[in-house]
């Protein structure tokens, strides 16, 4: 049985500002004009469990497009994944 | 934290690419268990770039992954699984330049560079043995306490081999260290143009440091994980992962 283990931040891929309007897509590869944040789960296959971070993109944040985050999110995930199955 | 490099130079070209196969042992105390990888060492006229052949799938299959996974996000949440791409095993590089050889060695994804010193002074010796189809000689040298044997060719032009192990009147073919920790056999030689790109340091330092960094880390695994991620490791895991980092013991350095 898959389980979530944990809300966790592992890597601080940008700040969250209160006042800041929130989004998620995917679709949209440009600078966003908004700050847009999304929660994934990295699955640890040796543990059969799923950990979960909130990435942000875009105004407000220190990565200012979806590839930014997306290259911030693969190297998190390689990250949980290394220590947990090397 | 994510750490970007802009403005980076144009790379270099290779001329030649060079395939070895690595076998080695991590883990002294695990007589049974050898870990082998294929290995790249690309060749231009100035520079020259050994590392893993894996390191660069893995790292573009994994963003490739992480991409797919957001597009086929369900009710906004989006599950990456890497579970099914290998991962590096071999994880240090070599970069050189003219003659300075600077090494890249990896913790917890984090990427060290720091010059590499210590040179090899090789005794070449008159035994000779034909590998694969090449002539090659027998050199001795020492690195990091340990004795290495080289076989090189002269046939084959270019002072280099893998990982730090260059400076032969020609290619090394095979090199080992006596106990045979760590073996390198050469699988492939062709032409070929390659961009010699070196990993992205997140830290400019000194090897020392970076043993020290490595050191505490072997120390106390969970620890540095925690203090570097915010992220708390269950008790249930805890034992499991710093034995399993710290069986990681036998580094070729």
């Amino acid at each position: 049985m898959k389980k979530i283990i944990l809300l966790a931040i592992f890597g601080i891929a940008g700040l969250m500002n209160a006042n800041t309007k929130a989004e998620t897509h995917f679709d949209n590869e440009e600078d966003a004009l908004v700050m847009q944040c999304y929660t994934y789960g990295v699955y640890i296959h040796c543990t059969d469990e799923v950990v979960d971070d909130t990435i942000c993109w875009g105004e407000g944040t220190s990565l200012p497009t979806y590839r930014d985050a997306v290259r911030c999110q693969t190297r998190n995930a390689q990250l949980m994944t290394a220590f947990y199955c090397p | 934290m994510c750490v970007f490099s802009f403005g980076q130079q144009k790379p270099s070209m290779s001329k030649f690419e060079v395939n070895y196969l690595v076998k080695f042992r991590a883990d002294t105390a695990s007589t049974h268990v050898m870990l082998q990888e294929y290995v790249s060492l690309l060749i231009g006229d100035e520079e020259s770039l050994f590392k893993s052949t894996q390191k660069a799938i893995y790292d573009s299959l994994t963003l490739a992954e992480v991409d797919r996974s957001n597009k086929a996000a369900k009710n906004g949440y989006v599950k990456i699984d890497l579970s099914q791409i290998p991962t590096a095993k071999f994880k240090p590089e070599v970069f050189k330049k003219g003659i300075a050889l600077t090494g890249y060695n990896e913790l917890l994804k984090t990427v060290y560079a720091y010059p590499i010193e210590e040179k090899i002074i090789w005794k070449i010796l008159n035994e000779t043995k034909t590998i694969q189809k090449y002539k090659c000689r027998k050199a001795i040298g020492k690195y990091k306490n340990r004795e290495y044997i080289a076989w090189f060719s002269e046939e084959i032009p270019f002072s280099e081999g893998p990982y730090v192990f260059k400076g032969l009147p020609g290619l090394i073919v095979e090199v080992y260290d006596t106990k045979n920790y760590y073996h390198f056999d050469l699988i492939g030689f062709k032409k070929v143009e390659k961009p010699i790109i070196p990993s992205q340091p997140q830290i400019q330092t000194e090897y020392s440091k970076f043993v020290k960094a490595r050191e505490n880390f072997l120390a106390d695994p969970n620890g540095v994980f925690e203090s570097q991620t915010r992220f708390k490791i269950p008790a249930k895991d805890r034992d499991r992962l710093a034995k399993m980092h710290q069986s990681n013991n036998n580094f070729i350095d």
